[in-house]
């Protein structure tokens, strides 16, 4: 193996070497222990429904003519 | 003594290497330990609100106002006065489901004019505990007894409390319908939870 392809690979060892040594730095493994708080206002809705439908009419007439012959 | 580019390339990426060896050694092995060590677990559980219409529609059905009447009260305690609508004995119930004490406003999303038309409507909310939940709303309570509701916030409960058997309150609904109102009606009822 000649002298250029050693340093090749011992370039390249480097790099991925650096690359890992930096993401394992990166993502810390420390766990998480806590969460954000969700003390913001909530809110929640209902629904009231009711349907007004026309009274019965009165029919007069009937009532007046009801009793005539 | 000159050094070539080569040599000047070997010996820095011998150097990262090293360097790198020695960060990824110490993040995958820590140090040696060579006495007792202690080392402490900490965990924080983070309080949450939440609230939840577990029954969220209330329909009080069709009728009418009688006949010669100036207008209809109909309530979801079981009273229909002048009018034909059918008794409803039903109710909202909201249910404080995270786990911290709230306070608690209710609105409307519209004027009781855009709701029931007419002359002279009125729309009234009455906050109680629900069956088995004795203590669940505490504080000022606007709401103890049939009072108008409408768009301002109004403090239900000073305090809705959370969690076992007394975090649920039954909200009832009074309207007075009339005789000049007409039509399938709507109205969104708001409830706001704010820590305390």
């Amino acid at each position: 193996m000649d002298a250029k392809k050693k340093l090749t690979i011992l370039v390249i060892v480097a790099v991925i070497l650096a690359i890992t040594a930096i993401v394992l730095n990166i993502a810390d493994s420390e766990v998480p222990t806590t969460r954000s708080s969700s003390d913001a206002d909530q809110s929640s809705g209902g629904v009231i429904g009711v349907d007004i439908i026309p009274g019965e009419v009165e029919d007069k007439l009937l009532e007046e003519t009801a009793g005539q012959p | 003594m000159k050094l070539d580019n080569t040599e000047i390339i070997s010996y820095i990426s011998i150097a990262v290497i090293i360097i790198s060896l020695f960060f990824i050694g110490a993040e995958i092995t820590g140090y040696a330990v060579t006495e007792n060590e202690t080392a402490i677990v900490n965990v924080t559980i983070s309080t949450s609100a939440a609230l939840e219409f577990t029954t969220a529609l209330l329909d009080f059905g069709s009728g009418y106002v009688n006949a010669g009447q100036a207008g209809a009260t109909i309530n979801s305690d079981g009273t229909v006065t002048d009018g034909t609508w059918a008794v409803q004995n039903g109710e909202l119930v909201l249910d404080n489901i995270g786990n911290i004490n709230l306070s608690l406003t209710l609105s409307t999303n519209k004027t009781v004019a855009d709701f029931i038309d007419g002359l002279n409507p009125t729309f009234k909310a009455k906050v109680s505990d629900t069956a088995g939940n004795t203590g669940a709303c505490t504080g000022t309570q606007t709401f103890s007894s049939y009072a108008e509701v409408n768009q301002t916030l109004q403090t239900a409960c000073g305090k809705l409390a959370f969690g076992g058997d007394f975090d649920e309150i039954d909200i009832n609904f009074e309207l007075y319908i009339p005789n000049d109102a007409e039509g399938a009606k709507t109205i969104g009822i708001i409830a706001i939870g704010t820590t305390l």
